[in-house]
């Protein structure tokens, strides 16, 4: 009779965790869900994704005009100039990267609007100047081999380009958590050298994520004619 | 079990992917559940039947070895079905959701009410009273779904219309 309940006390707990992930997704899709489907089934997603693409490459830019004005404050000997365009900087980056990740949970909301989804190829890890991008690459590498359908690599693909602007929001974190540490007139090349890789990885990430978006847009539109 | 299915041909009518993964899903549970009916588990013998008669055994069998693993079975489909609608980003209906969460932890409570019968013997009137209530409550709590203004749903009416094709 113990045994029984202590089974039955199992199987409920089992399916109570089943549901936890799932009731914490559910609050994420309540919030992108109508949004996204509406960009996706109503012929907005051209002028929506026109729209981003100047957003992506916009932000891009100012991160690398950001990190090339410090540099060259820096080769002048104004420590105090670059040290304020270093925090200004990381402080964009966190702003644009944090645009960038709800564009992408739209994504992945989007593609599943698509009949079917063009192969997408994993991150190329030579592409990232930061070790902790290149490692979630090789990861990206390695999971992208056992996913099965093109679907599921390309939702594999919008993750890691999730996580790989998580990854870079918190290494500026990092380096201008570090560089406070620091007396206001002492600027390390250490710090300009992490605000070149800062912003040349953002550049990469936003433009691996505009050409995944191209991909999507390819298809929802296809699927969106065929029906 | 045909609740879950009727919900899950509403959801899924308008999107071949998520429908085929929902195919895929029901199917998969469905099995199992008819596997874990089919497979003779010890079950314990009811304190109370000292001489059990024939429709005592046929009764107890019910009540004890198949009813649970069935409403068990159903509870997964529920849990699976709103597993399958989140992972697709399908926004459900306010109904659909209280009926997928609801009959899913209503069936649940059942299952493991009536698995746990001989271990809970003694309070069994209390359990069987309180299944009731809550099944009452559900009722009503569906009523409350069914018939209350819902908000309109912040996208164009045939975005609407496609991923709710039975408004």
């Amino acid at each position: 009779m113990v045994v029984a309940l202590i089974v039955w006390l199992a199987l409920a707990a089992v399916w109570l965790l089943f549901l936890v992930p799932i009731l914490r997704l559910r609050r994420h899709v309540d919030r992108h869900a109508w949004p996204a489907w509406t960009a996706a089934l109503n012929g907005e997603l051209e002028e929506h994704f026109a729209y981003l693409r100047e957003l992506f490459e916009g932000n891009a830019e100012m991160v690398r005009d950001m990190a090339a004005l410090a540099e060259l404050h820096q080769g002048r000997g104004g420590a105090r100039a670059a040290r304020q365009r270093l925090v200004d900087l990381f402080s964009l980056v966190e702003t644009c990267a944090g645009r960038a990740r709800e564009r992408l949970a739209e994504w992945l909301v989007i593609c599943r609007a698509a009949l079917a989804l063009y192969p997408t190829p994993p991150l190329p890890p030579s592409a990232f100047s930061l070790r902790s991008l290149r490692r979630l690459a090789w990861l990206h590498r390695l999971v992208h081999a056992t996913a099965v359908t093109s679907a599921e690599r390309f939702r594999l693909r919008l993750r890691v380009l999730d996580h790989g602007f998580r990854l870079l929001v918190r290494f500026a974190r990092r380096a201008g958590a570090r560089m406070a540490r620091r007396p206001a007139a002492d600027l390390a090349a250490a710090d300009c050298r992490d605000a070149r890789d800062i912003a040349h990885d953002f550049g990469e990430l936003s433009r691996e994520a505009l050409d995944t978006g191209g991909r999507l847009l390819a298809v929802v539109g296809t699927t969106r004619r065929s029906s | 079990m045909l609740v879950a299915l009727e919900i899950a041909a509403r959801l899924f009518a308008t999107l071949p992917e998520p429908a085929r993964n929902a195919r895929r899903a029901i199917i998969g549970v469905i099995v199992v559940t008819a596997m874990l009916l089919l497979i003779d588990l010890p079950t314990p013998s009811h304190p109370t039947f000292a001489q059990p008669s024939a429709s005592d055994v046929v009764a107890f069998d019910a009540a004890q070895r198949w009813l649970p693993r069935l409403a068990y079975g159903s509870a997964w489909l529920f849990a699976a079905l709103f597993g399958l609608a989140t992972r697709a980003a399908l926004p459900l209906d306010p109904l659909h959701r209280l009926v997928l969460g609801g009959f899913g932890a209503y069936l649940l409570l059942y299952a493991v009410s009536l698995g746990t019968l001989p271990a809970i013997a003694a309070h069994a009137r209390a359990v069987s009273i309180a299944l009731t209530a809550t099944y009452q409550i559900l009722l009503l709590v569906w009523c409350y779904g069914a018939w209350r203004q819902e908000p309109t749903p912040d996208a164009p009416p045939d975005v609407v219309r496609r991923l709710w094709s039975w408004r």
